[in-house]
């Protein structure tokens, strides 16, 4: 957050001047988007960064990288990667998911094995883990540097988060979310929340039944900076990426985070959601399914136009080998890599 | 046209995010309203109010560009982007 003072002044020279304060969430230049991966797996370090740059070749460096920490690990990860994302190492921000798993036991008394979902969002909304909040917010506000974090991404998957480990009703995602801000963002200013549903459902269910809009797990325009979504294309079943994109971000643009009154609607105002910048924090096609190296490197060809249609600002590659969506190996793919990431696009 | 003098400055947030605007309104007395009125020799007469105005010009730390929007001589309205 930068400070900075604004000056009316008559031409008497009499004057008044007022603080007023910037978040800086990280905006691309206009008509630019950020150009990020997740390199690989291990998380950490330089050598977690070395399956991404026999992608790209040296051809350039990733403008954002991807993390995955446990849910109370967020601070020992960021000490990791620190020194080599940030100001003069040529990246410019990390992106975490902040996932609802630990490897410790958790508040139920239930012995966690890694990985494990075992952070309850009814949990986190009652205060049990307040202690390991109030650490990572001052971890990440030591670190200073604007950092991406995603809540619980993918918070509507079914085969994540809802259904298999107890986080039945959608509805409790907001409460916890917006507890972990109310904490968080006054002792770190210089988190940038993002909001990252699948971008798969457009309503959701949990073990609860029904159908609800995803506008239920939507904690308010104040409470986000960004809205991302992690969309493959795993068999090319879309076809290209502006296909794959588009259900999603038109949802989004046609205002359907506004005005449900329906059952757990939060009837936020007209436009809730449409301003924010949108960013893809995971993406990719599985390199050993029907797809073939030359249709992933069209399709690859397809994003900056895509991203730029649908006012995309940040697209990250989901690059890990165990997920078989590395393109190493991959000529035509990586050289469609290299070819996006050089574009004027993402020259951010 | 009394003393000028700037009274208050308010923004429209507590804080903002890049990207957004900004809108700082700026009150005091840097103006004054007249009432300009015509009368013909039979009377009838015709009244127009205009304002006088001292200048008035902001800027802030960051160097930003800020556009005028209203000012009635009590009250004035600039915006800039965060």
């Amino acid at each position: 957050m930068t400070a900075y003072s604004f000056t009316a002044k008559l031409s008497d020279g009499a004057s008044l001047t007022e603080p007023f304060t910037v978040r800086n969430i990280l905006m691309p230049p206009a008509g630019m988007a950020w150009f990020g991966a997740y390199p690989a797996s291990g998380d950490v370090g330089p050598t977690f960064y070395e399956p991404v740059g026999e992608v790209l070749n040296g051809s350039r460096e990733l403008a954002v990288v991807t993390g995955y920490p446990r849910f109370d690990l967020v601070v020992s990860m960021l000490d990791s990667n620190e020194a080599w994302v940030g100001p003069g190492t040529g990246r410019t921000a990390l992106l975490y998911q902040w996932p609802c798993l630990t490897n410790s036991n958790n508040t139920r008394g239930q012995n966690a094995t890694a990985p494990s979902k075992n952070v309850y969002w009814t949990d986190i909304a009652a205060g049990i883990w307040d202690d390991v909040l109030t650490s990572t917010a001052e971890g990440l506000a030591e670190y200073g540097q604007p950092i991406f974090i995603r809540f619980s991404a993918e918070f509507d998957s079914t085969a994540n988060d809802i259904e298999i480990f107890g986080n039945g009703d959608p509805r409790n995602y907001v409460p916890a979310y917006q507890h972990i801000y109310n904490i968080v963002a006054p002792l770190a200013p210089n988190v940038i929340w993002c909001w990252c549903p699948t971008g798969n459902n457009l309503t959701v269910a949990g073990s609860v039944g029904g159908t609800m809009s995803l506008e239920v797990m939507y904690p308010g325009d104040l409470y986000v900076d960004w809205i991302c979504f992690d969309k493959y294309d795993f068999t090319l079943s879309y076809g290209s990426p502006l296909a794959a994109y588009s259900p999603f971000v038109n949802w989004i643009k046609a205002g359907n985070l506004a005005g449900n009154t329906g059952v757990g609607g939060h009837d936020y105002p007209p436009g809730t959601g449409t301003t924010k910048p949108r960013g893809l924090s995971e993406t990719g096609v599985r390199t050993t399914l029907s797809a073939t190296d030359s249709q992933i490197a069209t399709w690859i060809d397809g994003v900056p136009s895509a991203c730029a249609a649908l006012g995309i600002s940040m697209w990250c590659w989901f690059n890990a080998s165990p997920e078989v969506l590395t393109l190493s190996g991959w000529p035509l793919s990586c050289a469609a890599m290299q070819n996006i990431g050089a574009s004027e696009f993402f020259s951010a | 046209m009394s003393s000028p003098s700037i009274s208050s400055i308010t923004f429209d947030k507590p804080s903002y995010t890049t990207g957004q605007t900004i809108t700082a309104t700026v009150t005091g007395t840097f103006g004054e309203a007249f009432n300009f009125t015509g009368t013909l020799s039979d009377g009838s007469t015709l009244t127009e109010s205009f304002s006088v105005t001292d200048a008035l010009t902001v800027s802030d730390t960051g160097d930003r560009e800020w556009t005028a929007v209203s000012n009635n001589g009590t009250t004035a309205v600039f915006t800039a982007t965060a």
